[in-house]
This record gives structure tokens, C-alpha cells and sequence, in this order.
């Protein structure tokens, strides 16, 4: 299957604030082509529309994953992915504020090209923003190596 | 012990005092004079013309017995065998010894000794010599007889005692014999299985033991049966009052003879079913409790975490909104409101470093920590390079390598030592250059870590409140107060002490005590 490198990154995040972070990051960035949606729920509409309806619901060429979300959880939302043909391939990074070894467990169980943690402050968001560019540069999907970026979490040693 | 016939042998008597019975004065005074002849032993003699005179004497007491009866066998009131049944009353032996005198060969011997003579004699070939070793040999086998007979009531009386302890005990109660063959059952095993009085064998207890028990308890029986070694088994019986099986304790131990050679088993059966079954039923509760407080715990530790998870998010807000403020918005606020900006940024960052000490000391609470054998030094070494407060010329830390292994985890060894080292090199007073010295000792397997400085030193009396979870003792200080607590914590989760020497201005040491390294 052949992966779209210039869909717009799908960020499923429920904190307006972190959303507003982000937006800014980008924006500093030079980056553009944010889709925000606000809870698990939206991120699976919006992914099931991407499947039928390219023109309103483009389908994203990163999807990146609060955990903890109203109605369906990020992790809920990456396993429901996984099993949806259409979307199963995308390449997913798994950002949250929780560092729990079970969260980052199930992330990699799960195929998540990456688990970020949630930096302190907006500004080291900025440098993330830039990752995520060379990322669509680079067109390598899930192979690309996030493992720069601030807050990586590498995958538990049993699940490598 | 003296034994009655050494006893008997030893004191007898200088002179004999013979009852003759004998209705006939010429016999009489013919065994007399056969008698005083016929050896050097002194005889007293008493007479008695009937069997009933002669009997008299017994029952007058022991002073008027005789040391041994010559019994006429035809007497005008009795015959002698009539006297000999009087005088055993019953009894295994006469009161004495008794040599009968017959008249006639017809005159049955064998019946005699049966009756419980010694011996007998026809009257009309006696002699002399004849009398007098009758005499004497009877005297010599009466002893002998009533000594084995003494010994058999012993034994007989012994056993009745024995029985009648192991009769009133609550246990079910046995004996064996070496090879291991049970000949004894007290009441309560023929009440317990209902079985006849008759079975008997090295597996009689067989039926009624719970299947899947018979060959354990087979191999554990045989097994102390052959090595001697005392015998204690748990197993279940059929109980025919319910149908059922109820736990027993078995017990057994080997009686030795003198040469130590094993002469018989001792054993008990006792009812343990109500113990077992309210052991059983405890232990069933504290599993299901200790699940309970498990689940507990682990919902509370979840839950705490997810608080301080949430606590950070807000917080990410503060410390953003407030960087973007300064960036985007410096000059509407001027001076001042830089100033307030800045103090924003550093409560938030000591928020956000309390918060991150308490995840810090919950994982070390409940993580999985798996042992294995530490290089202390390389760790040590990784930690003093790691952070430039450790180095010169900041700070001066000499470490007295080598350094033993431990046994530890590294996640938490890393916690201790840099939590230890990095209060070592902080609490110094203002422009002091904190000097440190980390040593280890090992002795009795345990390895003593020791983290001395040149610090401010600890008041004694705080000596116990400082590994205490939000426990500061200076405000002078940055510190969430969590770093010993978790030093604490991941020591006792290697199984190892934290300990403190230090006064104030005097500098502290902590001693971290841990395993040392093994490979089991």
C-alpha cells in the first residue's frame, strides 16, 4: 500500500492547551497541515471518513495519539487502527503525559512508530515540530527513527 | 538391681524350717533323722498330721511359713494334690517348695508336678541322700520358677498398665514389632474403623486410607521402620461416623534395647482434621485478603499516579503559557512583570520536580525490581561522570576503589547512590567546597556503603525523621524532601539498611548496607 508522505498529521488531543502548543510549534516550525480532532471518538470518524471521502477527510501521513481521551482512549484508537485495512499502516506516534511502562508497553504491542512523552515546556515543542517535517521529508513512514526527539521512550526490552 | 534369686540364693537361711505333714509319727520322725543326716545344712522342723493343720500354718503369716513342705502323699483328711491346689490358691507356684512322699508307685508323679510339686519320692527307697538333694534341689528350682514368674507378672502387669494408658488417651493409639508388624491397637482404633479385634499386620491400616495416600505413607512407614528414624506423617482416614476422610497425624518412635537394637515401635494416630481444616480455611481467608489488599493497593497506586499525571498537565500549561508570555510579550510587561514571570516559572518547576520526585518514589515503591549481581564501581563511576556537580572543581569526590559487587538492582542502586552523593555535595555551607569520600566494606556477606562529607551536618534527634517522605530539614536548601525516602525505600527493596552518623557542623556519613554479591 502505497502511504501518502503529504497527508495532512492527525493529532488527537483533548487539552486545548496542547493543542494550542502544538499549533504554535508548527506554526514556528514553518509547518503546516495540522488536523486536530478532540477525543478518540473523532480521531476514529475522522479516520473511517479518510478511508471513503479523501477531498474533506485526507488521509493523514501521521497520526499522533493523546492516551487519555474522552470516549475512546489513544491506545483504543491505535488498536481500532490496526485492524482497519484502510488506515492499519499509518505510521503512529503515541504522545502522552503518562510514562507508565504498561501504556508503553501496549504502544509498541501495538506497532506505535514512537512513544513521546509530553515535554515540560511549549518551547522544546518546536524541535519536535521540526522532527516531524524531516519525518515527511523523509517519506520512510514508519521506519523513520524518532528516537531524537525529547521525550522518546524506546520500546520495553521484552517487546524489542 | 539385685535379683530375687541372688537375693534368695544369698540369705538362705542357715537353717531350714521344714513343715513335714504326715499323719504317720514313725515317718515323721524317719524323715527327720534322713534329714539332719543327710547333710550339713540345720534344720527346724514343723509337723502337722493333716493336710487342713499343715495349710493352717500358711494362713498365719509369713513368719510361720516354712522354707519347704515334705507332704505325705495319702493323708487321713486329704490326698496331696488336694493340698497342693490349696496352697496355689489359684497361683502359677505354691507358696514354697513342696517334695511329696508317695506310698505306692501308683501314686502318679507326673500329676504332681503338674499340681505343682517339685519333686516326689517313693517313701520306701528313700535314703538319706536321696531326701536331702530333693530337698535341696527343689529349694534351688522354686527360686529359679518364682523368679520367671515374678518377671512374667512383671511384664503382664506392665502390658495391662500400658493398655490402660493407651486406652484413655484420645489417640488412636499402636504398637509393633521391629519388621514393622502392628500387634497392638489401643480401643479407640477398633471404635474409629469398626474393625474386629482380630485384624492385625504391617497394613492394616490400608483400607481405610485415602487412596491417594497409601503409597506415600507405605514408603514414609517402611522407610523409618528401616532406618530408625522416628516416623511422622500427615494423611487422611475414612471416617464411618461421616462417610468421609478426616486428616490424621501419625507419629511413631522406635524402642531400643540396651545394645540399641530396635525391640518395638511406639506409635500414635492423632485427629487433626479440625486444626487442619481451620488452618485450611485461614489460609483461604488470608489469600483471599491479602488479594483484596493487593488490589487495593495496586488501585491506590494507579490512582496516585494518575494524580500526579493529572497534576503535571495543568502545570505544562503554566510553565508554557508563562515561557510563551516572556517570549511573545516582553515588552507590554516590562521589568516587573518579567520578574513575576520568572517567579511563575520557578514554582511551577518545583512543582513539576515534586511531582516528579513522588512518581519517582511511588515506582520505586512498587516497580518490579529484579536482583543481579552490581559492578559498584562502574555504576558509581557512570553517576559522578554524569553530572558535573560531582566534579571538580565544584565538587572533590574521592572513592576508595576497589569497589566489591553487590547484589542489587541498578535502577535503584543508581537512585541511592545519586540521591546519597548529590546531598553530600548540597548541603555544604555557602562557598564551602563539599569534599566527599565513598568507601565500602564487606563483611558477613554484606557490603557497607559509606558516604562521608564535609556538610552542615544532621541534628541527631532528626536522625530518625529524615528518611521520611516530605521531611526538609532547611528551608535553606532546594528539596522536595523525598530523595532519602526514596533512598529508603529502594534499599529495603534490595533487601538492604540506610543509616546515618552525623552532628551538626560536624559533616554526616550515610551507610547504605547491602547483600553481597551471589549466585543463588
Amino acid at each position: 500500500m502505497n502511504l501518502p508522505t503529504s497527508g495532512p498529521v492527525l493529532y488527537a488531543e483533548d487539552d486545548e492547551n496542547d493543542v494550542f502548543f502544538l499549533q504554535r510549534a508548527f506554526q514556528k516550525a514553518n509547518l503546516s497541515g495540522l488536523q486536530v480532532v478532540y477525543d478518540g471518538q473523532q480521531a476514529v470518524d475522522y479516520l473511517s471518513a479518510s478511508g471513503r471521502d479523501h477531498g474533506k477527510c485526507p488521509v493523514p501521513s501521521l497520526v499522533i495519539l493523546d492516551i487519555n481521551m474522552p470516549f475512546l482512549s489513544g491506545l483504543e484508537v491505535l488498536a481500532w487502527m490496526r485492524k482497519q485495512p484502510a488506515v492499519a499502516d499509518l505510521p503512529v506516534l503515541v504522545f502522552t503525559s503518562s510514562s507508565q511502562e504498561k501504556d508503553i508497553e501496549v504502544a509498541y504491542s501495538l506497532n506505535a512508530a514512537a512513544y513521546v512523552t509530553k515535554p515540560s515546556a511549549a518551547n522544546k515543542l518546536v524541535e519536535f515540530a521540526q522532527v516531524i517535517r524531516a519525518f515527511q521529508a523523509s517519506q520512510s513512514g514508519v521506519a523513520f527513527d524518532f528516537s531524537g526527539v525529547a521525550g522518546y521512550r524506546p520500546p520495553p526490552l521484552r517487546a524489542r | 538391681m539385685e535379683s530375687e534369686l541372688t537375693r534368695t540364693l544369698r540369705l538362705k537361711p542357715s537353717t531350714l524350717k521344714v513343715l513335714i505333714i504326715d499323719d504317720s509319727p514313725d515317718d515323721r520322725a524317719e524323715m527327720r533323722r534322713m534329714l539332719l543326716t543327710g547333710s550339713k545344712t540345720r534344720y527346724r522342723f514343723v509337723e502337722a498330721e493333716l493336710g487342713a493343720d499343715g495349710l493352717r500354718l500358711f494362713r498365719d503369716g509369713q513368719d510361720a511359713r516354712p522354707d519347704v513342705v515334705l507332704l505325705d502323699y495319702h493323708l487321713p483328711d486329704m490326698n496331696a494334690e488336694d493340698v497342693l491346689a490349696q496352697l496355689r490358691n489359684g497361683a502359677e507356684l505354691p507358696p514354697c517348695p513342696v517334695v511329696v512322699l508317695t506310698g505306692s508307685e501308683a501314686d502318679a508323679g507326673a500329676e504332681l508336678l503338674r499340681a505343682g510339686a517339685q519333686d516326689y519320692l517313693g517313701k520306701t527307697w528313700t535314703t538319706a541322700e536321696s531326701l536331702t538333694r530333693a530337698v535341696e534341689n527343689s529349694i534351688e528350682r522354686f527360686a529359679l520358677l518364682s523368679e520367671r514368674t515374678r518377671t512374667a507378672e512383671q511384664l503382664r502387669a506392665s502390658e495391662a498398665r500400658f493398655r490402660q494408658i493407651a486406652n484413655t488417651m484420645p489417640q488412636i493409639a499402636w504398637a509393633a514389632r521391629p519388621d514393622g508388624y502392628i500387634d497392638y491397637y489401643n480401643e479407640r482404633w477398633y471404635e474409629f474403623t469398626g474393625f474386629s479385634r482380630h485384624e492385625f499386620g504391617e497394613s492394616s491400616w490400608e483400607p481405610i486410607l485415602h487412596p491417594d495416600e497409601v503409597q506415600r505413607c507405605v514408603d514414609t512407614y517402611f522407610g523409618c521402620i528401616r532406618s530408625g528414624a522416628p516416623y511422622r506423617i500427615e494423611y487422611r482416614f475414612k471416617d464411618r461416623a461421616s462417610g468421609g476422610y478426616r486428616w490424621f497425624l501419625g507419629q511413631a518412635l522406635p524402642v531400643r534395647d540396651e545394645r540399641g537394637e530396635i525391640t518395638r515401635w511406639f506409635g500414635t494416630c492423632t485427629d487433626i482434621d479440625d486444626q487442619k481444616r481451620a488452618e485450611e480455611k485461614l489460609e483461604a481467608i488470608v489469600t483471599e485478603r491479602t488479594a483484596k489488599l493487593q488490589e487495593t493497593i495496586a488501585e491506590l497506586e494507579s490512582y496516585s499516579y494518575s494524580i500526579s499525571h493529572d497534576m503535571r498537565s495543568p502545570l505544562r500549561a503554566i510553565q508554557s503559557f508563562a515561557q510563551i508570555l516572556e517570549e511573545e510579550c516582553r515588552d507590554e510587561v516590562g521589568t516587573r512583570g518579567r520578574e513575576y514571570i520568572r517567579r511563575i516559572v520557578t514554582g511551577a518547576d518545583r512543582m513539576d520536580r515534586l511531582i516528579q520526585d513522588i512518581l519517582t518514589y511511588s515506582r520505586v515503591a512498587r516497580a518490579d525490581i529484579a536482583l543481579e549481581n552490581v559492578d559498584l564501581a562502574a555504576l558509581l563511576n557512570g553517576i559522578l561522570e554524569g553530572y558535573p556537580q560531582f566534579q571538580s572543581p565544584k565538587a572533590e569526590i574521592t572513592v576508595a576503589f576497589p569497589l566489591p559487587r553487590v547484589r542489587g538492582n541498578v535502577a535503584a542502586l543508581t537512585q541511592c547512590l545519586s540521591n546519597l552523593v548529590g546531598n553530600a555535595v548540597k548541603f555544604v555551607p555557602p562557598g564551602v567546597v563539599p569534599h566527599v569520600k565513598i568507601s565500602a566494606v564487606t563483611r558477613d556477606k554484606r557490603v557497607r556503603v559509606s558516604i562521608q562529607d564535609n556538610g552542615i551536618g544532621i541534628n541527631p534527634e532528626m536522625h530518625g525523621k529524615i528518611f521520611g517522605i516530605f521531611n526538609r530539614l532547611s528551608r535553606d536548601y532546594e528539596g522536595t524532601g523525598i530523595g532519602l525516602a526514596v533512598v529508603r525505600r529502594a534499599a529495603e527493596r534490595m533487601g538492604g539498611t540506610i543509616l546515618v552518623e552525623s552532628e551538626l557542623g560536624k559533616g554526616s556519613t550515610f551507610h547504605l548496607e547491602l547483600n553481597g554479591e551471589s549466585w543463588d
